[in-house]
């Protein structure tokens, strides 16, 4: 029992550590999905419950009794919601990966994007210890929680990038593209259209799926920024991790075989 | 113990106290007094009213449910209180056998000290009136439903009729050719017929008869139709 537990603490700290380092070795193994899934899940629950706990602490409403109970309801509606919405962004990621040119599978998709949320781990510990402690001591915490939250957002892009780069064999702008700007663009487009938006999105992934695939076929590897010769962009995941290390940068994420 | 794990169990023990810290919290906060409370109640029902209009308790040890018929004597019946949370008041001029006022409920009763307060959380409330019978002094609050029927009313008598949502169909039978008709329509609309004069501003339709001096009818409706019509004395 406690074998696989410290493994999966390893892995956490591998990933936010070195985090190219750990996703390489882990492109080579078995996915280590349940503890940071459960992680995220946790962080969500937290999130959504100490929300509820801090309007109670900070307004001291006659209601309070009441609204305490609802505060593990609204953490567990947060942890759930929070895993759909993750399994959503895996599968948008993954979508785009494949259409830029990466190779992966999907679980590797949502494990990255598991363990880019477990940075908020803490500011949710300063913001805790706010809701804990209340009155003016919180304001050092919830500041201390801001500073930290905005380096864990950071933190939390930076390892989703670079998890869709080795876990896909993208080069980093088109992993950026695909883990963040495309999805952002995505959500923007839906708030903004509506349903139209989502037939529009539909639309423009539908026509990008074909016309990926025709260029596969005449041997191009579309979407790509580089010129490679016909035939490649596939197979690219067969790139041993000391290849990737001796050629860093852009042109050394992957996507041609040597 | 290397560093990876010691972040990983690091990770694993922020959120953990997160978890636990989310669920101790609100035992944290200051219990509210019953001063407090009780503040907050009123709050409510005062919001509760302005949005239902009057709402007749319901559901309290003193409520139960059935069907009622009861006499009352024509000169207490003169000053009445009719309350319906839900449900309908209706008025006849005939149908009373004797002199008695008889008023026959269905529904659920919240029970009161007084005969001639009327209360009913829910159902209708059908009002007989023996003939040469007039109001002195009626009101009916009613949080959501109709009032409708013949209401007959003295020379100097007033009645008032508090809707919140619904309908209010009434023909006047006033015993004298004075008073005023007030219809005061949040949402919806207002109709007078039979008066001598009518005036209308926002969300309000007076009408007068003769010189207005003598009864009053006031209705006040929060979103609905309300018609009024001058049946003759």
């Amino acid at each position: 029992m406690a074998g696989p537990f410290r493994s999966g603490l390893y892995r956490i700290g591998g990933v936010l550590l070195h985090p190219r380092q750990a996703f390489e070795v882990m492109a080579h193994e078995d996915v280590s999905l349940g503890l940071p899934l459960l992680l995220a899940a946790g962080i969500s629950f937290a999130e959504g419950a100490l929300f509820v706990a801090s309007v109670v602490r900070v307004i001291p409403l006659p209601l309070s009794p009441v609204i305490s109970v609802a505060s593990p309801l609204v953490g567990i509606g947060a942890a759930v919601s929070n895993v759909v919405l993750m399994v959503i962004a895996a599968l948008l990621i993954h979508l785009n990966a494949q259409l830029l040119g990466g190779t992966g599978d999907v679980t590797r998709a949502l494990s990255v994007v598991a363990y880019s949320v477990l940075p908020s781990a803490l500011p949710l510990g300063a913001f805790a210890l706010a809701v804990l402690v209340g009155g003016l001591g919180a304001i050092g915490w919830l500041a201390l929680g801001g500073v930290l939250w905005l380096v864990a957002a950071v933190w939390g892009v930076a390892l989703l990038v670079i998890g869709v780069s080795v876990f896909y064999n993208l080069d980093m702008g088109s992993a950026f593209l695909a883990a963040l700007l495309i999805p952002l663009v995505d959500l923007l487009v839906v708030i903004f259209l509506g349903k139209y938006g989502l037939v529009l999105l539909l639309a423009a992934y539908a026509l990008a799926y074909y016309f990926s695939r025709q260029s596969r076929a005449g041997g191009v590897a579309w979407a790509t920024s580089r010129e490679v010769p016909a035939g490649a962009g596939v197979g690219v995941g067969e790139i041993a991790p000391g290849e990737l290390e001796e050629e860093p940068g852009p042109e050394g994420g992957g996507g041609e075989e040597k | 113990m290397r560093v990876e794990e010691a972040v990983g169990l690091l990770i694993v023990g922020l959120v953990i106290f997160s978890i636990g810290a989310s669920l101790a919290a609100p035992a944290l906060a200051p219990r509210p007094t019953q001063r407090e409370v009780e503040g907050l109640e009123g709050l409510l029902g005062q919001i509760m009213e302005g949005v239902l209009g009057p709402v007749t308790a319901c559901g309290g040890p003193s409520s139960t449910g059935g069907q009622w018929t009861i006499e009352l004597d024509p000169q207490e019946a003169r000053a009445m209180i009719i309350r319906v949370g839900f449900g309908s008041v209706e008025l006849y001029t005939s149908g009373s056998t004797g002199e008695a006022v008889v008023v026959e409920m269905e529904g659920v009763r919240e029970w009161t000290s007084s005969e001639d307060v009327i209360s009913l959380c829910f159902g209708e409330v059908r009002v007989y009136l023996p003939p040469g019978f007039a109001f002195d002094n009626l009101t009916i609050e009613v949080g959501t439903g109709e009032v409708r029927g013949t209401l007959p009313i003295s020379p100097s008598g007033s009645a008032e009729v508090d809707l919140g949502t619904g309908d209010v169909q009434l023909d006047l039978a006033p015993q004298s050719l004075n008073g005023v008709a007030t219809l005061s329509v949040g949402m919806g609309s207002a109709e007078a017929h039979g008066f001598d004069s009518t005036s209308e501003s926002p969300g309000e339709l007076r009408a007068t008869l003769g010189s207005g001096g003598g009864f009053t009818l006031e209705v006040d409706l929060g979103m609905g139709d309300a018609e009024v019509r001058v049946s003759g004395p």
